[in-house]
């Protein structure tokens, strides 16, 4: 009898995925304006508890429709910083809501909490220091 | 190069609508260094009400998922309101995929973007909008043009009763009028006054008491 074939374990991504940025992307997309960055970015501090909170709450709701619907804006802001990382998480998140598996996004939960924790200091410091030094690929 | 897109006469104002203050932040920081003014708005209604009324922003980008009214829902709405409006509907949305672009579109939308968009991409389909824009105020400028030739022509084309003897013309209001001013206000056409070689001959025979005093009669 044939062994079973290998399972391919979950992919894990590092601490440095998680808080991965697309930084030519973002660059192209801000025209190069840092400042606008920095203001996206104080935004995105001041509305990141809620839309967290709503995600959570809808959750432990067993609300589907709303766990999607967080997740789903939690894609477009994301994109908005061409935050890879962070973006696929919330994607994985919305899919598992719109198949009804609450069970598999609770389990994303707090990876996605730990993509937003890696993604505001790599964003901060394109704020910071422009997007020359990383403008050749991928921030974290 | 995105600098190389301006926008043209015809578009001027630009509605977002988004109810991601993010999104919506980039969205009205981009259109503004694009040269265009910017309504921003968190939601499907208010995004309705400042579309629905004759001063509106002639383009709009709108969010899918809204609360109260979706994206495709102010497209439809706006579009049963205002069938003839020129009114330019783009849908941004993170909802990729053919069945939802061909949704997106069937509701009213002109275009139909996914985000995260391309700042040169975005800049490209609004110039297509501007042209669209442009083409659509021309044609229509051009249509009551005809309109208005065609009924000044079926004024004159009608049957005229006129005096057989001073030869006024009997208006719509029951009234004689001289035949310069009649034609004077149903057309464009004015009169100089002079006196035609017949009528010359006529008026220098009346003076020498040959004639009595009556138009000639060719």
């Amino acid at each position: 009898m044939a062994p079973p074939p290998p399972t391919t374990p979950r992919e894990t991504p590092c601490a440095q995925d998680l808080g991965a940025v697309d930084a030519a992307s973002l660059r192209a997309r801000l025209g190069g304006n840092v400042a606008l960055l920095g203001a996206l970015l104080e935004v995105f501090r001041k509305q990141r508890p809620l839309q967290l909170a709503a995600l959570r709450t809808a959750l432990s709701q067993g609300d589907a429709d709303g766990v999607y619907a967080a997740a789903h804006r939690l894609v477009g802001t994301l994109g908005c910083f061409s935050a890879t990382g962070a973006t696929r998480v919330a994607r994985e998140l919305e899919s598992s809501a719109r198949a009804g598996d609450l069970a598999g996004a609770a389990s994303r939960v707090d990876e996605f909490e730990r993509c937003l924790d890696a993604l505001d200091p790599a964003l901060a410091r394109l704020a910071t220091h422009g997007f020359e030094r990383t403008s050749e690929g991928t921030s974290s | 190069m995105i600098d190389s897109w301006t926008p043209r006469a015809s578009v001027r104002r630009v509605l977002v609508a988004d109810d991601d203050e993010v999104s919506r932040m980039l969205l009205e920081a981009t259109l503004q260094d694009l040269g265009y003014e910017v309504v921003a708005v968190p939601d499907g209604a208010s995004a309705l009400a400042a579309l629905d009324g004759p001063d509106s922003p002639e383009v709009a980008i709108l969010d899918w998922e809204m609360p109260g009214l979706s994206g495709p829902e102010v497209c439809r709405e706006l579009r049963a309101r205002r069938p003839e409006a020129p009114l330019y509907l783009l849908l941004l949305t993170v909802r990729g995929g053919i069945p939802n672009i061909v949704a997106g579109l069937r509701s009213g939308a002109n275009d139909y973007l996914t985000k995260p968009f391309d700042r040169d991409e975005f800049a490209a389909r609004l110039a297509v909008a501007s042209g669209v824009l442009a083409l659509q105020l021309t044609l229509a400028t051009r249509v009551r043009e005809l309109e208005q030739a065609l009924s000044e022509i079926k004024t004159l084309g009608g049957l005229l009763p006129i005096c057989a003897w001073c030869k006024k013309i009997r208006s719509d209001g029951d009234y004689w009028q001289q035949v310069e001013e009649y034609v004077s206000q149903h057309t464009d056409a004015r009169f100089t006054h002079g006196i035609c070689p017949t009528c010359e001959q006529h008026l220098e025979d009346e003076a020498l008491g040959l004639r009595r005093s009556t138009p000639p009669r060719d």
